[in-house]
């Protein structure tokens, strides 16, 4: 299968002041077509800036280098004009917060229907019967009395579909959800992942990009896993892969630490991004830390079909 | 050790027309010394305010807490302050919960000031052993809130709460907002210290695997009433609801009937079926007929631990 989306060596730093901090530090991640890629990390280990500097979405004093190419063209690269063209249209981002998200002003149902007016050409009103057919789609009932509502009279939930509705109405080929199950309960947990199955069964050829530290959400979903510690990818796996046996010591201690496998804490502390630990991020923590893995950086490296950062399968 | 008789909590709005929210619907609870009774319900099914309740932080509209023989809700402010201390909370959101422009030594130091129970010369003493009992290293003390990881600043929270020794503390989800590895962390914390202090607690969750791995005793909540109560209930739930939450710990196929009626129902439908005179559960039950919405359903002793709350096993 075609890669949809190529990360190749891509590094973002931070400029704050004197200090520059490697939010990404050379990140190398593909997505294939019709594929859910989960990207797994604690917060801070930079993997919501991973998805924003896919759309070009991080402020202005953000040094971003390497490439980003999908359907081989390189985001990095293309002039801000073109950029409008693909994001939100052939990219979609569901953001963090849905209760933040939304313009409190709009009526829902126009802020479903302007990414088709904006990228589809499609006049006002079609626009409008085509958003209140997605929020019909997605469970939101009455759909022509809802849309005509504001995001306030949303339940928080409902606010989530209108998201989706909104990112999935341009027909994108990826769309990057952002911390989807944060803040939701168990039950409507399940709704969050029968909603995504509901888009993927609705086009078969999207892929999907979850950014999430929720283990269980990821393992119902995913196709793919990748790991984030510390601004880098640390291991890319299949899911059966990584749920049973997991290569990188940091993806097997975060699997200990769930309720259901043990809940033993990672030892020590997650590292500062300003001063990162030399050599390998993790070996302050790791349990199969040598003097090799204090000193030299692993390089990441393919092993048994998972790519992995460790100096363990050099 | 803490009791509370018939207690409900109803939240009025509006100036003229008075709308009334029962948040809290008529609940006997009691916990016993060194034991963890974890309350399980969705977000806004009462068991925060339930929590709050207990500790006299929102007065209760109906009903009485009883604590360690003395009637709290009853009791003058005067000698409610003596007796606060041996109850606490340690609450969701960490962050908001310490004062940003305090440093985390004087907030630590903060009931112990106002309780006179230190002085000068064993200030540094007490403090010491408050930060090694929690984990935190002396170089976090001079800091601000704002320089903490969630788990550092959940543990200079477990800190100020157990500084008094208490006999009592309610748990409102603290490990809710931090991430996988932190939170068995901090869980590990609780109950160790549970176990060095004879603490009680109410650990109030909606994980259910935390739960399970925490708790004595379990009480589910919904629509501000106690449908189930007891030990043991995750591995033979009696109640419909129970059942659907043990489910969707695995996000189970099974439970997709009734998502799909929870997607079917609006927010409104809800609340309507939530103010009638029968079951609460009624909209969402599998098994519903007509005799549940006719009158509120018995709350049954099934043997000497369990109670539910159903017509099905009257």
């Amino acid at each position: 299968m075609n890669n949809l989306l190529a990360v190749n060596d891509l590094h973002v730093d931070f400029l704050l002041g004197d200090i520059k901090v490697k939010a990404v530090n050379g990140v190398n991640l593909e997505i294939k077509e019709a594929e859910t890629l989960c990207l797994i990390g604690e917060s801070g280990s930079g993997k919501s800036v991973l998805g924003l500097s896919i759309l070009k979405l991080l402020p202005s004093n953000v040094d971003i280098n390497g490439r980003i190419l999908f359907n081989n063209k390189d985001l990095l690269k293309l002039p801000e004009k073109e950029l409008r063209k693909i994001r939100g249209k052939e990219i979609a981002w569901v953001p963090q917060s849905p209760s933040t998200s939304l313009n409190p002003v709009l009526k829902v149902g126009y802020q479903v229907a302007e990414p088709m007016e904006l990228h589809l050409n499609m006049d006002k009103k079609s626009a409008w019967s085509k958003a209140v057919n997605l929020l019909n789609f997605f469970g939101i009932h009455p759909a022509d009395k809802r849309a005509e509502e504001y995001p306030h009279q949303f339940s928080g939930g409902m606010r989530q579909r209108a998201l989706v509705a909104m990112g999935t109405s341009t027909k994108p080929k990826l769309i990057i959800a952002d911390e989807p199950t944060k803040g939701v309960d168990l039950i409507k947990k399940v709704n969050v992942v029968k909603l995504f199955e509901q888009i993927k069964r609705n086009n078969d050829k999207l892929s999907l990009l979850l950014i999430t530290h929720d283990i269980p959400f990821a393992k119902k979903l995913a196709d793919r896993v990748g790991v984030m510690y510390c601004g880098q990818v640390v291991e890319v796996s299949n899911a059966e892969t990584f749920f049973n046996e997991p290569l990188h010591p940091y993806s097997k201690a975060l699997i200990r630490a769930l309720p259901s496998r043990g809940l033993k804490p990672i030892k020590g502390i997650t590292p500062s991004m300003v001063n990162p630990p030399k050599g390998c991020k993790f070996h302050p923590r790791c349990e199969f830390a040598t003097e090799k893995c204090r000193n030299e950086e692993p390089p990441f490296i393919e092993y048994n079909g998972s790519f992995v950062r460790c100096h363990l399968y050099d | 050790m803490i009791r509370g008789k018939n207690l409900s909590k109803v939240f009025e709005s509006g100036m003229f027309s008075k709308r009334k929210f029962i948040a809290v619907d008529n609940v006997d609870i009691e916990i016993k010394e060194g034991e963890t009774l974890c309350l399980i319900g969705e977000s806004g099914s009462g068991k925060s305010t339930l929590g709050r309740m207990l500790l006299n932080l929102i007065e209760p509209t109906n009903g009485e807490v009883i604590f360690d023989n003395y009637n709290i809700t009853k009791m003058k402010q005067t000698e409610l302050r003596k007796i606060r201390r041996y109850m606490q909370l340690i609450p969701q959101y960490p962050d908001s919960a310490l004062n940003p422009r305090w440093t985390i030594k004087n907030s630590i130091l903060e009931p112990l000031t106002i309780h006179k129970l230190m002085d000068k010369n064993n200030r540094r003493e007490k403090l010491e052993e408050l930060i090694e009992t929690v984990g935190l290293k002396n170089e976090h003390l001079n800091r601000y809130p704002h320089e903490l990881s969630g788990g550092e600043l959940q543990r200079a929270v477990i800190a100020r709460a157990i500084s008094l020794k208490p006999k009592f503390i309610v748990c409102d989800e603290p490990t809710s907002m931090l991430d996988v590895s932190v939170q068995a962390s901090i869980i590990n914390l609780l109950l160790n210290l549970q176990k060095k202090y004879n603490l009680s607690y109410l650990f109030i969750t909606h994980d259910l695997e935390i739960a399970n791995i925490v708790g004595q005793r379990f009480a589910v909540m919904y629509g501000g009433q106690i449908l189930e109560e007891g030990n043991k209930i995750m591995d033979k739930p009696l109640h419909p609801y129970t059942e659907l939450l043990v489910k969707s710990i695995t996000m189970d196929e099974d439970i997709e009937n009734i998502n799909e009626l929870l997607l079917d129902k609006t927010e409104t439908e809800i609340k309507k079926s939530n103010n009638n005179r029968g079951c609460k559960y009624y909209h969402l039950c599998p098994y519903h007929d007509e005799k549940c919405l006719k009158g509120a359903p018995p709350v049954v002793e099934v043997d000497e631990n369990r109670k539910v709350r159903c017509f099905r096993h009257a």
